[in-house]
């Protein structure tokens, strides 16, 4: 389904990916854990081209691209075979909820309006927006605004799904919405690739949990046997921090 | 001397004045047509940094901003019809240069300077829109024309409107310079018609009048539609 290889990106001299391999079944829900500047983000943007890489290959629901040199015209077609959920939710400010989710249908993929339109309606219906289509996003909260994302990503119906920090920039109370349509979508047997620090979501929805620091993948593993048994003396240290001491009895 | 204000002159002068609006106006819309795309397109190309049109771009803006109308009026004025000579001579051309309306002249001026004004305004418009849009348009698959065209211009041109509203009244104002090229506008008619029986102030308040009012009303008429276009900016109760 997905499948990166040799991934290297540096910014100036810093070298933020130093060679991450990675594979993704279909409908596979990975997480990706580790610490701040280890690199989570980067490998994401490198997938969806919004970064260019300095090297490394993906191979994408049947289609083969080198991350480097990707013509616009493969850059075109990754993108419309992924969906991409932001931190900052990114919604276009000047368009409707509806708008908002129906704008890669009508004007990136061709679909005609009414068709689009109702896709949009149900992705939204799907997300818990039903009385929110016409909303533009300076009148939704942040919970709101991230599921009108998600229904964005989920109407074009992709073959994978993005998330980098769906959840980082919400107020605590609104994390649980958000969380919530994620589980139900991942459900569905849609196939994701999560970056979050997200811990009790990890080990509920994840089939495969990928921690990262330092720029490459230092173990990958289900969630049992990465929160459970985590080999390497990194992903120990990482999740001693993160996690709440009662986990550490439970285990 | 007449003592006082000539009340019955100041009204007909009034008229007068208001007759050369036609004019002012036309030459104001003219140079934004021309100025809006031209501009724009200057804009993009200093924010996606185009070498050489980028360069070309900075020069041509600082020239503009460094002189005033009125000399690029006057170099426009005496140089246009010297080049226009030249070339008709070696085409072998049969036309008058001296009856080359003014408006010609107004047109070519007003649209030079405007352009590098809006370059300015919708360089520093563009820079307001955050960068998550375009990558949130590429990520639903929009190519960066359709991301310019759909989301990004849209809410640049918002945050641009007070911005194009001031160079719109600074236009007007300055196509009064017009004058200069014997143009057939509000300050010139109303100039002509004083110097007739020496009431330069009644003349000169029945201008002040007619641009205060024109001013005004385009002032109003651009709040309406940046308020219309920024809907979407209503915040969260």
């Amino acid at each position: 389904m997905l499948e990166i290889t040799g991934l290297r990106k540096s910014f100036g001299p810093l070298e933020i990916l130093k060679g991450v391999d990675l594979e993704i079944g279909k409908g596979d829900v990975v997480v990706i854990l580790g610490p701040s500047g280890s690199g989570k983000t980067t490998l994401l943007r490198c997938i969806n081209f919004l970064e260019r890489a300095d090297e490394g290959n993906a191979q994408i629901g049947g289609l083969q691209v080198d991350l480097r040199s990707a013509s616009k015209k493969e850059v075109h077609s990754v993108r419309q075979k992924t969906a991409f959920v932001f931190q900052n939710y990114n919604l276009f400010n000047n368009k409707t909820a509806i708008e908002n989710v129906a704008e890669g249908l009508i004007t990136g993929r061709k679909i005609p309006k009414k068709k689009a339109r109702e896709t949009a309606r149900k992705a939204l219906d799907k997300v818990g927006l039903s009385d929110k289509h016409d909303a533009f996003p300076s009148q939704l909260s942040g919970g709101q605004q991230q599921r009108v994302g998600i229904a964005r990503a989920v109407a074009l119906n992709p073959e994978i799904i993005l998330f980098d920090e769906p959840t980082s920039a919400l107020d605590p109370e609104l994390v649980g919405e958000v969380l919530g349509v994620m589980r139900q979508i991942a459900a569905e047997g849609t196939t994701m690739l999560v970056v979050t620090h997200e811990m009790q979501f990890a080990r509920d929805v994840a089939n495969k949990v990928i921690f990262m620091d330092g720029g490459v993948v230092v173990e990958s593993g289900t969630p049992d046997e990465i929160f459970g048994r985590p080999k390497e003396e990194r992903t120990k240290q990482f999740l001693r921090r993160v996690l709440p001491e009662e986990y550490n009895y439970s285990i | 001397m007449q003592q006082g204000l000539n009340i019955h002159f100041m009204i007909d002068t009034f008229f007068v004045a208001l007759s050369g609006v036609p004019v002012t106006l036309f030459v104001t819309a003219v140079a934004l047509l021309i100025a809006i795309p031209a501009g724009f397109l200057l804009a993009l190309s200093r924010v996606n940094e185009i070498p050489v049109i980028r360069q070309i771009t900075m020069v041509y803006v600082s020239f503009v901003r460094g002189t005033p109308i009125i000399v690029q009026i006057f170099i426009t004025y005496a140089s246009v019809p010297l080049i226009l000579t030249a070339l008709f001579e070696k085409y072998g051309i049969q036309a008058n240069i001296y009856d080359i309306h003014p408006i010609w002249y107004a047109f070519i001026v007003f649209s030079f300077s405007t352009t590098a004004i809006l370059s300015e305004v919708f360089r520093s418009s563009l820079g307001t829109v955050d960068r998550g849009q375009l990558e949130a348009a590429q990520s639903v698959g929009l190519t960066s024309f359709q991301a310019f065209r759909r989301i990004l211009i849209p809410q640049a041109l918002v945050s641009a409107l007070p911005n194009l509203a001031t160079a719109t009244v600074n236009l007007i104002k300055a196509t009064s310079l017009g004058y200069a090229m014997s143009l057939q506008e509000i300050t010139l008619k109303a100039k002509v018609a004083a110097n007739a029986g020496y009431h330069y102030i009644e003349a000169y308040i029945d201008i002040f009048l007619v641009y205060l009012i024109l001013c005004s009303l385009v002032e109003f008429a651009f709040k309406w539609y940046e308020r219309r276009a920024s809907r979407y900016k209503v915040h969260h109760a």
